[in-house]
């Protein structure tokens, strides 16, 4: 290579990185990682062999990160290559997948996440950050009460003959036919036995549990029937006469969780917020989300909390890009 | 009427669509008012039909397989009339698109459940019905597309006229598309509070968008049109339904709610 063709390499590898051939080879590239990404599970869902050979974690990956940011070069040097000659449309698009990119740069590089973990009337400042640091919140947060929301309530059927399902219910007795009755007493959705005799480990069916009163022939007796140990009453009851006994827990579908806030500061209760999923909490550049709750520790919320400086640059992109592809799809030079 | 009976008449509806529409295309008619007639009949009753399960659910009808599948099919019906004066070919795609759909449907009807709360949102009505309108016009670009690469052994209309219409088709579904996954970014940094986690639906309604934007490349820079666009077409209606069904029952992630009849 002669010396006037070293000076003709940085025009030339400029145009280069402009370039549709390069962009032809970019995003089959990018496609191919997303595919991969897309059908190998990722993060903790992820097999050993895709550990082993680095699979598991494949948008995080810095060979990933650099074929996005030569994509993001591609498409700012091509943008500033045609700046006379391209269309507006397709100019628009380009600065708009561009910006989103930067904005994505800005989320990976700025944005800080962490979880709470709020037990009801103590007050959190800090939340321990997925990268084990703590972060420091400008305000502090008080639970007040974290309630699930339900629609409906649980019911308890049983059934006495094959398909015929009857609810069970602590006011009225269900009629099982040939002269038994069955009344609900209590129910437990996780049964196990406590220090003060049954009690429920949590909120969640694991273990459904009624205790039962049946009448038959004028006589009434106390059954334990067990959703998963269907024969545990004809083992351990007394009377053998019972027909087959079936119960079922079916607990009601969730319809929301809430969370209850007050938020303090210095001190003073200056916010009392109520959380829950889709309605996070805004305050002073944070955002709190409701993302779940401790079945095993009723009245504990967990929230997300994260602040991320790249959100309004993507949305600014989310903008750009569309407005240019409507654009495009009315051009008529472009067809 | 039940939503029952609306689908009824929008299957009957979509049958006649087929026939009228194709029946004009191979006579060599330009429009069929036979056709146009029976698919605006069709997407009134699939309106119809998403009207009363709105009512029987209390919610927007676009939170499982099932109602998203009725809503594809209600913009199949409704996005030919974008093209042109909706030609009597394309009635004729439109027709067997809503027939398939429908049948697909069938499979996967389920009752109307109440919205688990990740799905209460204004953004789902927003969002999955510009994403569900993308994958219809996705839909219809195949079809052209299909019909394209099957000429000669089946008879229809100019090979140009089908080309133009599934690139127009792509362009189109390219910008729905994008919307989709945009507004599904915001809803997803309302909800979860983060835009993009790399959640395999959102991982593949990238991919399926990249993927349509590499065909327009490939047809603006490399001149891959005809029988190349509509075989790019065809590959990109193999996205959309890995994108739709694939990771619904292959692959779990925050949209696992979305599959199933619940």
């Amino acid at each position: 290579m002669n010396k006037r063709d070293w000076r003709r390499f940085p025009a030339a590898g400029w145009r280069q990185l402009g370039g549709v051939s390069l962009f032809l080879v970019l995003a089959p590239a990018v496609l191919a990682a997303c595919i991969l990404g897309g059908v190998i599970p990722q993060g903790e869902d992820a097999a050993p062999w895709a550990r082993l050979l680095g699979l598991d974690a494949i948008f995080s990956r810095r060979w990933f990160l650099a074929l996005l940011g030569l994509l993001g070069l591609n498409l700012a040097a091509c943008s500033l290559q045609r700046l006379r000659t391209l269309r507006l449309p397709v100019w628009l698009t380009h600065v708009g997948m561009l910006v989103i990119l930067l904005g994505g740069l800005l989320t990976g590089l700025a944005s800080r996440h962490a979880t709470l973990v709020l037990e009801p009337g103590k007050t959190v400042a800090e939340a321990p950050a997925r990268d084990g640091t703590s972060l420091a919140l400008p305000f502090s947060v008080r639970l007040v009460r974290f309630t699930v929301e339900k629609y409906g309530t649980d019911r308890h059927l049983l059934a006495a003959a094959p398909g015929e399902e009857l609810p069970l219910e602590t006011g009225r007795a269900a009629d099982l036919g040939r002269g038994v009755t069955a009344r609900l007493l209590t129910a437990y959705p996780d049964f196990m036995m406590g220090d003060h005799g049954p009690t429920t480990r949590s909120a969640d069916p694991r273990n459904p549990a009624a205790l039962v009163e049946i009448r038959r022939g004028g006589k009434a007796s106390r059954l334990w029937l067990f959703e998963r140990f269907p024969l545990f009453y004809r083992e351990h009851g007394t009377d053998k006469g019972l027909p087959d006994l079936l119960y079922r827990f079916t607990p009601a579908r969730v319809k929301q969780f809430v969370s209850e806030l007050e938020v303090l500061e210095n001190g003073k209760v200056v916010a009392a917020p109520r959380v829950a999923v889709n309605s996070p909490l805004h305050r002073r550049g944070w955002r709190l989300y409701q993302s779940g709750y401790d079945p095993a520790r009723p009245g504990v919320s967990i929230l997300q909390v994260s602040r991320d400086p790249g959100t309004p640059v993507v949305y600014l992109g989310f903008v750009l890009l569309p407005l240019g592809l409507l654009l495009t799809a009315f051009d008529r030079r472009g067809k | 009427m039940t939503e029952g009976t609306w689908l009824n008449v929008a299957l009957v509806g979509a049958g006649g669509a087929l026939f009228g529409g194709g029946w004009g295309a191979v006579r060599g008619h330009e429009r069929s008012k036979c056709g146009r007639v029976l698919l605006a009949a069709t997407g009134v009753a699939l309106g119809g039909a998403l009207v009363a399960r709105w009512r029987a659910a209390g919610h927007a009808p676009l939170s499982s397989q099932y109602e998203s599948l009725v809503f594809v099919a209600f913009a199949t019906a409704w996005s030919t009339f974008a093209w042109r004066g909706s030609p009597a070919w394309a009635n004729a795609l439109a027709g067997l698109g809503v027939a398939l759909l429908l049948g697909l449907a069938a499979l996967v009807r389920g009752p109307a459940e109440p919205l688990v709360p990740a799905l209460q949102s204004n953004w789902l009505l927003i969002h999955v019905a510009i994403t569900m309108t993308a994958y219809a016009v996705f839909l219809l670009a195949a079809g052209a597309g299909g019909w394209l690469l099957l000429r000669g052994r089946l008879p229809g209309p100019p090979p140009k006229e089908l080309d133009g219409f599934a690139y127009r088709a792509v362009v189109g579904g390219v910008f729905l598309l994008a919307v989709g996954i945009a507004t599904g970014a915001v809803w997803a940094n309302e909800a979860w509070g983060t835009w993009w986690s790399w959640d395999p639906k959102e991982t593949w309604a990238l991919i399926t968008w990249i993927g349509y934007t590499l065909a327009l490349h490939l047809r603006r820079t490399r001149a891959w049109r005809g029988d190349r666009f509509a075989w790019l077409t065809v590959a990109g209606i193999a996205l959309v339904g890995f994108t739709y069904f694939g990771v619904n029952y292959l692959l779990t992630g925050l949209h696992s709610y979305a599959s199933g009849g619940s």
